[in-house]
């Protein structure tokens, strides 16, 4: 039932070739699974599929670790204390319509075409759901857990670490979740960007100037994989750790 | 242990400006162990009274003095239980029992040893590896007076902790209050909007009257334990805190 309609796509995809005849504008699902199948082949001499989805998971995810580590304690200040918030509000407000790509030109002024610039971009990314949902978080912790525990003698730090770090936690998951499924976007992005020579971004873009649409498709869906694969990861850990949030009404 | 309360007012502020007086001048003492139950229309501040004493709000005027020094929150020898919902989801039962223990960062055998004597004490040794929503309301209850015991509080703080309960398990924890007491020779400040509940559990009662609060009548309860509700002097007295309850309330909505 759950694969129907993947399934479905691809038979359409598979007629439309046939009736469009131009591996141009729609190759055949089979020269894509083709270049699926063999991701240990150099492709027109820019790295094997394999290597270039493993460069773009580690900036992914070097760059997600960049912004948790700001986002979270500032989520958790900005929750925690009426004056963080009035501090940040306005201001993380404002950055935050701005899209990680329009950042690109000042990224690549600021900190040179490479890594540098390509991690900003996808820390941008990610940093708005993680600091929303901590934000979230933190205030969604029950007064009544808070009073209850500060009765048993807790100092502040007691009611960060006991109270509202694991309360607010599956909020904070989700933000990660969220965060990290837009840093994946942002790094195929940030790939395509000036001065990149590897990453499955830069696979696309140069596999389509040599016409190679299939390999284009081929990156598109590892892309896609990829993503479902981390997405699942963290559902995973949400329905094993968190499950009191759902059990406890 | 001498518990002093002095004087107390409290006011908060209204939403469109002014404040609104919902403590005033209220005066008591208790020094022997005993149970105290605070009785009073809705608005009369019983609640806010008994957050002031346990120090998780700040009287405008007036002290709360706990042997001559002032309280507050978190004050060891002062244990609260809530109206529910204080246990926290993710732990276990035992966790949160021996939460108090951990935060005073107490040995793991002194941790283990009172988690064991006070769960058993509430009736609760088979739970200790469940999660509160395993829990029925009743239970939660006592886990939540387990926990406050672990502290060894000389005062046990009970703001209207039966009230979500249905009334048979009500009754059941009315009774393992009182052998609680037996047992701990603990003062139990208990806040209920239950005149039957107060008259079982309480030796002495404090009425409040309704905005702003203040104490109407102190009623000491005098009966034996163990209470008959049935009985004739049982029966009498909840009538009587009945009538000048209902008179309060009269009074009440006739200041509006």
């Amino acid at each position: 039932m759950k694969i129907a309609v993947p399934l479905a796509l691809l038979v359409i995809w598979g007629v439309l070739s046939k009736i469009i005849d131009s591996s141009f504008i729609l190759p055949s699902p089979l020269s894509v699974i083709y270049v699926l199948a063999c991701p240990l082949e150099n492709i027109l001499g820019s790295g094997t599929l394999l290597d270039n989805a493993l460069v773009s998971l580690q900036r992914v995810t070097l760059g997600f670790l960049a912004a948790l580590v700001v986002a979270i304690p500032l989520g958790i200040g900005m929750g925690r204390y009426e004056i963080i918030y009035h501090l940040f509000d306005k201001a993380m407000a404002m950055l935050r319509p701005i899209p990680p790509l329009a950042w690109v030109p000042l990224s690549l002024a600021w900190l040179k075409i490479g890594m540098g610039s390509m991690l900003f971009i996808i820390a941008l990314g990610a940093f708005f759901p993680i600091l929303l949902n901590t934000i979230d978080g933190i205030r969604g912790v029950k007064n009544s857990w808070i009073e209850a525990v500060s009765m048993l003698g807790a100092g502040e730090y007691d009611l960060l670490t006991r109270v509202f770090l694991p309360g607010a936690a599956p909020t904070i998951w989700t933000g990660l979740r969220v965060g990290f499924g837009i840093a994946w976007m942002c790094v195929v992005a940030a790939e395509m960007m000036p001065g990149a020579s590897t990453g499955l971004g830069y696979l696309i873009m140069y596999a389509y100037g040599w016409g190679q649409i299939q390999v284009v498709m081929a990156g598109m869906v590892v892309i896609g994989l990829i993503g479902l694969a981390i997405d699942l990861l963290f559902k995973s850990v949400e329905v094993k750790w968190f499950s009191w949030r759902r059990l406890d009404k | 242990m001498r518990l002093e309360v002095n004087r107390l007012g409290k006011e908060f502020p209204k939403a469109k400006g002014g404040t609104i007086k919902v403590l005033d001048d209220i005066t008591f003492n208790s020094s022997e162990e005993e149970v105290l139950g605070i009785l009073g229309p809705s608005g009369c501040g019983k609640t806010t009274l008994l957050r002031i004493i346990a120090g998780l709000e700040k009287p405008s005027v007036g002290e709360v003095l706990l042997d001559g020094s002032r309280t507050d929150r978190s004050n060891p020898k002062m244990g609260m239980i809530f109206q529910e919902y204080s246990l926290l989801p993710w732990l276990t039962v035992a966790e949160n029992v021996s939460l108090g223990l951990e935060i005073r960062k107490a040995s793991e055998d002194e941790r283990r040893e009172k988690v064991e004597r006070y769960l058993s004490l509430v009736g609760l040794q088979g739970v200790a590896e469940s999660h509160p929503y395993e829990l029925s309301g009743g239970m939660r209850q006592r886990v939540a007076v387990a926990r406050a015991l672990t502290m060894e509080p000389a005062i046990l703080l009970m703001d209207e902790p039966f009230a979500a309960l249905d009334p048979q398990t009500r009754g059941e924890i009315q009774e393992s209050i009182i052998r609680l007491k037996e047992a701990t020779g603990k003062t139990i400040i208990l806040v209920t909007h239950s005149v039957e509940e107060a008259v079982f559990l309480a030796d002495r009662l404090i009425i409040l009257s309704a905005k702003p609060g203040r104490i109407r009548k102190i009623v000491p309860v005098g009966l034996r334990r163990p209470r008959d509700r049935a009985s004739e002097e049982f029966v009498r007295l909840r009538m009587q805190v009945l009538n000048l309850l209902t008179s309060l309330h009269v009074e009440s909505k006739a200041d509006i």
